[in-house]
């Protein structure tokens, strides 16, 4: 397990770096889905979790929920075109439990719709630069003392 | 026997704001919060401003306004997001005269004029849902 500036990022994960989503292999080409430690210290404590239908198609770049964080709505958009297979269920009504346990609350199970892009899923070494870039433009030193920005003036997703 | 195909489902959102105006500020951020929320899950949303809300357009007066006092976020930023994520805002002249409201006054970034028959013509648009504030 690495850990960078109080935030984990297990080995084991795929990441799409801004995104702030982890991806691990759930079986036959599926992929279940995760928001990172950092994107949801990222967003301020979250509170809700919408996903769309299940078997709804997504194309890349296109959100397949939304998450709300006490006064922000973040759109939670797959890096890959993809159907949505299935939503957690123990985060409806309250997603809360994303924010005590970010690698074992994920948000749902997702199949793509055809060969993912090379470079879009990255382990953890390839995401490491990205995501210490990400960590310096927010000013994000460790997880212990980050207080969520109100405000993201860079249109990110969350 | 007739039978009709059912409508497919609608993924257009029209939002008409007329009753949260900068007198009652705890009233003002939702509607560009459920905008904001709709939008975010690509859904092509609108809002037509009306009555006295025209103000929340007008430069200087959102920023002003919190619906949750001490929260530091203004109605401004909740607008901010609402249009980041695409929604678009129309204006009613007629409800910016009866308000005194100059068109070099509003803030910058509007969809343009609308008024009760465009609205009215979303809620007569199968393809359109409305909500109204």
């Amino acid at each position: 397990m690495a850990l960078l500036r109080g935030c984990d990022f297990p080995d084991a994960l795929l990441y799409h770096p801004d995104s702030h989503l982890w991806f691990v292999p759930a079986g036959d080409s599926l992929y279940r889905v995760g928001v990172t430690q950092l994107g949801i210290a990222l967003s301020g404590e979250i509170l809700l979790f919408t996903p769309k239908p299940v078997g709804a198609s997504c194309d890349a770049g296109r959100s397949f929920g939304l998450l709300e964080a006490g006064k922000t709505v973040f759109p939670v958009k797959t890096p890959f075109a993809a159907r949505l297979i299935e939503a957690n269920p123990a985060l409806d009504p309250s997603a809360r439990r994303m924010n005590r346990e970010p690698f074992g609350a994920w948000l749902v199970v997702l199949q793509p719709s055809g060969e993912i892009p090379p470079g879009v899923l990255l382990p953890w070494p390839e995401a490491r630069p990205e995501i210490e870039k990400i960590m310096d433009r927010y000013a994000f030193r460790d997880l212990a003392d980050f207080s969520a920005p109100l405000f993201h003036e860079d249109n990110r997703d969350f | 026997m007739i039978s009709e195909a059912p409508a497919p489902p609608a993924d257009k959102l029209a939002i008409l704001v007329w009753a949260a105006d900068p007198g009652r500020p705890e009233l003002c951020a939702t509607p560009f919060y459920f905008a904001a929320a709709a939008a975010a899950m690509d859904v092509e949303v609108e809002m037509y401003f009306t009555a006295r809300s025209v103000e929340l357009l007008r430069r200087g007066v959102a920023e002003t306004l919190q619906a949750a006092a001490g929260s530091g976020k203004s109605v401004a930023d909740f607008r901010r997001e609402a249009v980041g994520f695409g929604a678009k805002l129309f204006v009613c002249p007629t409800a910016l005269a009866s308000h005194g409201v100059g068109e070099d006054e509003l803030i910058p970034g509007l969809a343009g004029h609308a008024g009760a028959a465009a609205f009215i013509g979303r809620t007569l648009d199968p393809a359109w849902r409305t909500l109204s504030f």
